[in-house]
């Protein structure tokens, strides 16, 4: 009897009608029982206002903040993103301190500029924000198109396809961190160094990424005879 | 940059004193930064919090580059000026110096404080202020350099069983002569008290100008630690017939107390006494001559890591300086370097400011101001550190 309704509830479970399927899977590793613990507010504006009575967060402990969600004014997606891109073995103190030693000399760089412009038009032209430089940077680096995979007749195809706008910036970040990787490999320069003299070109439409973007570039455009092959079935 | 972990560690040690000012002060008023005046001497306690610009000119033979911290030559580079803030402990160190003459013994001052409020900077300044008042500079950089570097070393042939380090003494000899420039032809008068066997070979006459120990050690590194040897004596008794007046700087001073990683011939570490150069040092701290004083900063750097926030040692100078080093200074005044205060924290604010060097639109709104302040708990490292990026 136990096990029909066992089956039963298998059955129930696995039934594509419902609208949400019921997962009885556990996750692998937490230290907080799913039951038990809510997301905590890092947003400072929402922090002041009250819950509400039904709000479980009345009732439930609030898990600890992770260390990249400390609300500071600071703060910015795209560099974040670019830290946890650049995590080696989970030392993220180290990434963070490398991408931000690499924030500090643009700044310097872009102040040290300002500061030698000797016009107030030319002074305004020249952008301070270490923070602004980079999502540029990043955003230059973003490629168009995307290759991806087909294998049509046996044969595997390079086939471009539309990027989608955020995995256009992961293979921005991802191309940026290699080259960087590359140029500071066996310590001919350091990481942060070469991040930062990327990233000043990358601004200018210059540099090793840009390159690597506009060498990408080509290679879809020499695929476009494998376009179609996008939306034959296989 | 480390600044998340720090700062929170930071945040933890900031006093509530701090929190309560934090309704009453008033974000967009730009202060007056700037001293009355550019004289260190002439600063008073009305410009405390106040920064005062320096001469390149002093800062080039004062070796600037080399004494002070990679993220202060930075600064200088980006900014292109040198403006340093008068602060309560530089105030009361030159206060302290004000009172050396001849008739007083020498003075023993000890600076000592957290990580990041000041210390080296401290002192470098007091450098600063008996260089533009003509007295004549002694500064050690940092004595963990010999004590736990890596440098050749020989074995003393002046008394058995001492370690020379010879690179350690020429690189002090040469910096001294640097810094002394404009007092070089004042030095060269003082005369020699005795004739010097350095070797078989190298002499210096009694009544020889004391520049040519100087020179003599600057030139011959195998023997520059007995050249040093000799001019702490010179000095001392020259300062005491008021011929100058002598300031003594050591950074790290502490260190000459402790270990070493020195190894000698049996494998074992030499302790710091060993070391020569650390013996010379120590006479300075001796209260036998006068017309001078020696001001020396005690660092946990010896112990720990300085930058180990999960070790919380203690900053005062009995548990730094060991008793045997406490012996050794006492009697010493010693001189507090304190996190900012709310005038301090918000003039070098203003400065950056000022200068643009705070670029973002919200680090230079009044809610990014107070972040600022108070992410970097008030400490003056990591407030420079948090404005690097921001």
């Amino acid at each position: 009897m136990r096990l029909r309704s066992l089956v039963t509830l298998g059955r129930m479970i696995a039934a594509p009608s419902s609208a949400r399927a019921l997962s009885v899977s556990q996750p692998l590793r937490t230290v907080y029982d799913p039951k038990a613990f809510e997301e905590p507010i890092t947003d400072k504006k929402l922090l002041i206002q009250p819950l509400e009575e039904s709000d479980p967060r009345n009732f439930l402990l609030i898990k600890a903040m992770q260390s990249d969600d400390t609300p500071v004014f600071y703060r910015d997606r795209v560099v974040d993103k670019f830290v946890n891109l650049c995590l080696q073995r989970g030392y993220k103190e180290i990434a963070r301190t490398m991408v931000y030693e690499a924030l500090e000399t643009i700044k310097r760089h872009q102040y040290k500029a300002w500061r030698k412009a000797p016009t107030a038009a030319e002074k305004s032209a020249i952008e301070l924000n270490p923070f602004v430089v980079f999502s540029q940077s990043i955003k230059n680096c973003q490629p168009m198109m995307k290759l991806i995979k087909l294998t049509r007749g046996g044969i595997v195809y390079q086939v471009p396809a539309p990027v989608a706008p955020s995995q256009a910036e992961f293979m921005a970040m991802k191309s940026l961190r290699d080259i960087c990787r590359e140029k500071a490999h066996k310590g001919r320069t350091s990481f942060e160094t070469a991040l930062a003299g990327e990233i000043l070109s990358a601004y200018k439409n210059e540099g090793a990424t840009i390159q690597a973007k506009q060498e990408f570039h080509k290679q879809c455009e020499a695929n476009r005879a494998f376009a179609h092959y996008r939306t034959m079935a296989s | 940059m480390n600044a998340a972990r720090r700062s929170t560690a930071l945040l933890i040690g900031a006093s509530r004193t701090r929190f309560a000012s934090l309704r009453t002060c008033s974000t967009q008023t730009l202060r007056t930064y700037r001293a009355s005046t550019n004289d260190p001497g002439d600063l008073a306690i009305s410009d405390v919090g106040k920064f005062y610009e320096v001469a390149p000119e002093a800062l080039d033979h004062l070796q600037f580059k080399r004494n002070l911290t990679k993220e202060q030559r930075k600064q200088y580079d980006t900014l292109g000026e040198y403006l340093w803030m008068c602060r309560r402990p530089y105030l009361e160190a030159v206060n302290c110096l004000q009172a050396v003459r001849p008739s007083f013994p020498s003075l023993n001052v000890v600076l000592w404080g957290k990580f990041g409020t000041g210390k080296s900077m401290t002192l470098f300044q007091l450098t600063h202020y008996a260089y533009s008042q003509g007295w004549v500079v002694l500064h050690v950089h940092n004595v963990l350099k010999w004590t736990r570097g890596r440098d050749e070393i020989a074995m003393s042939a002046y008394k058995p069983g001492r370690i020379d380090t010879p690179i350690a003494a020429q690189a002090l000899l040469s910096e001294f002569k640097s810094m002394n420039t404009p007092n070089w032809s004042k030095l060269s008068e003082c005369k020699t008290e005795r004739a010097y066997e350095w070797s078989k070979v190298e002499t210096t006459a009694k009544g020889s100008p004391i520049t040519d120990i100087v020179d003599m050690g600057i030139t011959t590194p195998h023997l520059a630690t007995d050249c040093f040897g000799a001019l702490v004596e010179e000095l001392k008794r020259h300062a005491s017939d008021s011929k100058f007046k002598l300031l003594v700087t050591i950074d790290h001073g502490n260190s000459i107390f402790h270990s070493t990683k020195v190894k000698r011939a049996d494998a074992t570490y030499a302790p710091a006494m060993d070391l020569s150069i650390n013996q010379q040092l120590v006479k300075f701290a001796h209260n036998d001559w006068s017309n001078g004083a020696c001001v020396l900063v005690v660092d946990k750097k010896e112990f720990y890591p300085s930058h180990d926030l999960l070790v919380v040692p203690v900053d005062t100078p009995l548990e730094l300086l060991g008793e045997k080093g406490f012996e050794v200074l006492d009697p010493f005044i010693p001189i507090e370097t304190t996190l900012y205060s709310m005038d301090e924290a918000e003039a070098a604010y203003s400065y950056y400011y000022d200068k643009r060097w705070i670029t973002s639109d919200k680090g230079r709104s009044s809610d990014g101001k107070k972040e600022l302040l108070y992410i970097s708990a008030f400490n003056p490292y990591m407030f420079e550190r948090m404005c690097a990026i921001v």
